[in-house]
């Protein structure tokens, strides 16, 4: 038998061992992260609350697709592919990095339109904002995914790897605790 | 005194805050070079580490991510076998049969290390020739009579020892090396441990032409008949544990592997599925059971999945079957073995068959299932060796290793004799099972060295596959 055609094409060896990436792949690989690395950064910066973090995110996630691109490519749904690894490398890190991740007070410069050189407009409800970043990472990312990404409970339960019902009592937690004492930031009294 | 603020406020203002603009970063010029960089970075950490071989995959026995899997302790039947595939249903199960007795070794032992192939470099057997000499049958699969692969191994020009997969469309009168992933290979020792990791693997499967499945601890998949392999690596942390049995049937993939929702020792273990190709992983809600090790059995026919197992909590033997893949209930009338269970269980389109020590533990059982697991008929309760191995034939028959050779079991209790090649009393079997009720395979453990067998009349006579 001879080797098949795709054997013989110039090709880039992956991580994954037996699996051969073609230039062709490869490019469009890269055109696939160019288009969608500022959504993709957006995503990562409301799962993780800090724009640095969010790079890092993205960064990582699009190494492991890039790595896994002939099967991700043919899965036919590369950007959820993206976003499901960083859900849960976002839930994955911040096991490790609890003690560092647990505060309440940011760093000013790593808000969103604060003192970092922005050229967005800061956000105008910064006090919620601040109160969704201070959530667990789980309860974070339940809540970025059901008013950020629109999913309903049965998706964010398929991304996360979890049931429904802890979705749903995820869910109730966060919006109890960003709930709590939202008077006194619902006409943006205490914004920081 | 605060203020209540409506549902529908505060949603909007939730919603205002994770869409502002001010979340927007613009990337850096150099993302894609970065992204580039690292995962090259990656690559070349995987290649090392998976490169280590077997001295790393021993170690890491102490470390997260390495599953150890009792097998064939006191020289039973082995995993790592055969599939058995009914064409007319498309249905299968990749029968690796535990040890039939109740395990003595801790799981989470570290006393067992992995020895043979997996000891090598994950070097492959180019595809496109002949299997090379010495090229040793590890597991097989079949879609028909005439079409099945052998995943085994055999030397290479390093001295080492190289995977392979060889492929046969005329009922294995020549054989064809095609593409076969670059992983270590479980040695499946019998009576020893295996070693898992995520780079391993000791079974193969095919359901049709185009998609299979090799697995062990890893898990890759092909779409072109084994000509490319995918290592499937999913979210992290993983979806998907070690997968450890795999079979499928109607669309769907189903395989046991550990639970990484319960990391622990003992290992446990869930039932997980996806659509193929390239559907996504999940566990299968087992409200009412969460299996321990040793690592449950599963078998699919058709839509029909039965589950057989050791409560996590409880150490007792427990089932969970579903006749539609979606809803699983508890086996209704408990098990037959009453030892822990381990044992090998084969579907049938007409039943399952499951082999178990007696009470006693001294003294096999042949047991079937007419309903896939909700009543038990015995079919023999006195076989002389509890180490037995286990193919179904029909609803009639079983073909079952025992005593160091085949025998043929009658579900109404009589057994006959078969015709085998003449093998030593101490030869064990791996693996029994049959593609239809005519075609099946074998695999023996003969002088420490693994064979296939071949039988194309229901189990009467039995012939070594030559490569």
């Amino acid at each position: 038998m001879q080797p098949s055609a795709a054997l013989l094409r110039p090709s880039i060896r992956t991580n994954v061992p037996g699996v051969m990436v073609d230039e062709e792949r490869q490019k469009v690989f890269d055109e696939f992260a160019r288009a969608r690395m500022p959504e993709l950064l957006r995503f990562g910066h409301a799962l993780t609350g800090n724009p640095h973090s969010a790079a890092d995110l993205v960064q990582d996630a699009l190494e492991r697709t890039m790595l896994a691109w002939p099967r991700v490519e043919k899965q036919g749904d590369p950007e959820g592919y993206v976003r499901r690894i960083m859900v849960n490398r976002n839930i994955s890190i911040w096991r490790r990095r609890r003690r560092e991740t647990l505060v309440l007070d940011v760093p000013e410069d790593v808000r969103p339109g604060g003192s970092s050189g922005s050229v967005e407009p800061p956000i105008r409800d910064l006090a919620l904002w601040d109160r969704v970043r201070s959530l667990p990472p789980r309860q974070r990312t339940v809540i970025v995914l059901r008013y950020y990404e629109d999913m309903s409970e049965a998706q964010i339960a398929a991304v996360m790897g979890s049931s429904v019902g802890t979705v749903k009592s995820q869910a109730s937690r966060a919006l109890a605790a960003l709930r709590k004492d939202s008077a006194t930031f619902a006409d943006g009294e205490v914004r920081r | 005194m605060s203020r209540h603020i409506p549902d529908d406020e505060f949603d909007r203002r939730l919603r205002d805050v994770l869409h502002s603009r001010a979340l927007s970063i613009t990337p850096d010029v150099d993302a894609i070079d970065r992204i580039h960089a690292g995962a090259r970075r990656r690559q070349r950490r995987q290649r090392v580490a998976v490169s280590g071989g077997a001295a790393l995959a021993v170690i890491a026995v102490a470390v997260t991510g390495v599953t150890l899997r009792p097998t064939h302790h006191n020289g039973s039947q082995l995993a790592g076998g055969p599939s058995s595939t009914s064409p007319s249903t498309a249905s299968s199960t990749l029968s690796k049969a535990p040890s039939p007795v109740p395990s003595t070794v801790a799981p989470s032992s570290n006393t067992f290390t992995a020895t043979g192939p997996a000891a090598t470099t994950p070097a492959t057997i180019p595809a496109g020739g002949a299997p090379p000499a010495g090229f040793t049958p590890m597991s097989v699969t079949a879609v028909n009579a005439n079409t099945y692969w052998v995943l085994g191994h055999a030397p290479c020009a390093q001295g080492s020892s190289c995977v392979g997969i060889a492929k046969t469309t005329d009922g294995g009168k020549t054989f064809t090396e095609v593409g076969a992933p670059a992983s270590n290979l479980v040695p499946d020792v019998l009576g020893n441990s295996d070693v898992f990791s995520g780079d391993t693997i000791s079974d193969i499967r095919f359901v049709d032409s185009n998609d299979g499945w090799a697995f062990g601890g890893g898990l890759w998949q092909t779409t072109d008949g084994g000509q490319h392999w995918t290592q499937y690596s999913g979210p992290n942390p993983p979806i998907l544990g070690n997968p450890q049995q795999l079979a499928v049937a109607s669309g769907r993939v189903w395989a046991i592997a550990t639970d990484t929702n319960k990391a622990g020792t003992p290992p446990a273990y869930g039932l997980f599925t996806a659509t193929y190709p390239g559907g996504k992983w999940t566990l299968v809600q087992q409200p009412l059971v969460a299996f321990g090790a040793p690592e449950p059995m599963l078998a699919v026919q058709g839509k029909t999945v039965t589950v057989i197992g050791t409560d996590y909590s409880t150490g007792k033997p427990v089932g969970l079957r579903s006749t539609d893949g979606q809803t699983f209930s508890t086996l209704p009338t408990g098990l037959p073995c009453t030892s822990a269970p381990g044992q090998p269980l084969s579907p049938t389109p007409q039943g399952l068959w499951l082999a178990c020590s007696s009470s006693s533990g001294k003294l096999g059982g042949v047991y079937f299932s007419p309903d896939f697991g909700k009543t038990w008929q015995v079919a023999s309760s006195k076989l002389a060796d509890p180490r037995v191995a286990i193919g179904g034939v029909d609803d009639k028959s079983a073909i079952v290793a025992t005593g160091g050779k085949l025998l043929r079991v009658n579900v109404d209790g009589s057994t006959a004799s078969v015709s085998t090649p003449s093998v030593p009393a101490s030869t064990q079997f791996a693996f029994i099972g049959f593609t239809t009720a005519n075609d099946g395979f074998a695999v023996p453990v003969v002088n420490g060295t693994r064979q296939l067998w071949r039988t194309t009349d229901g189990g009467a006579h039995w012939s070594v596959v030559k490569f």
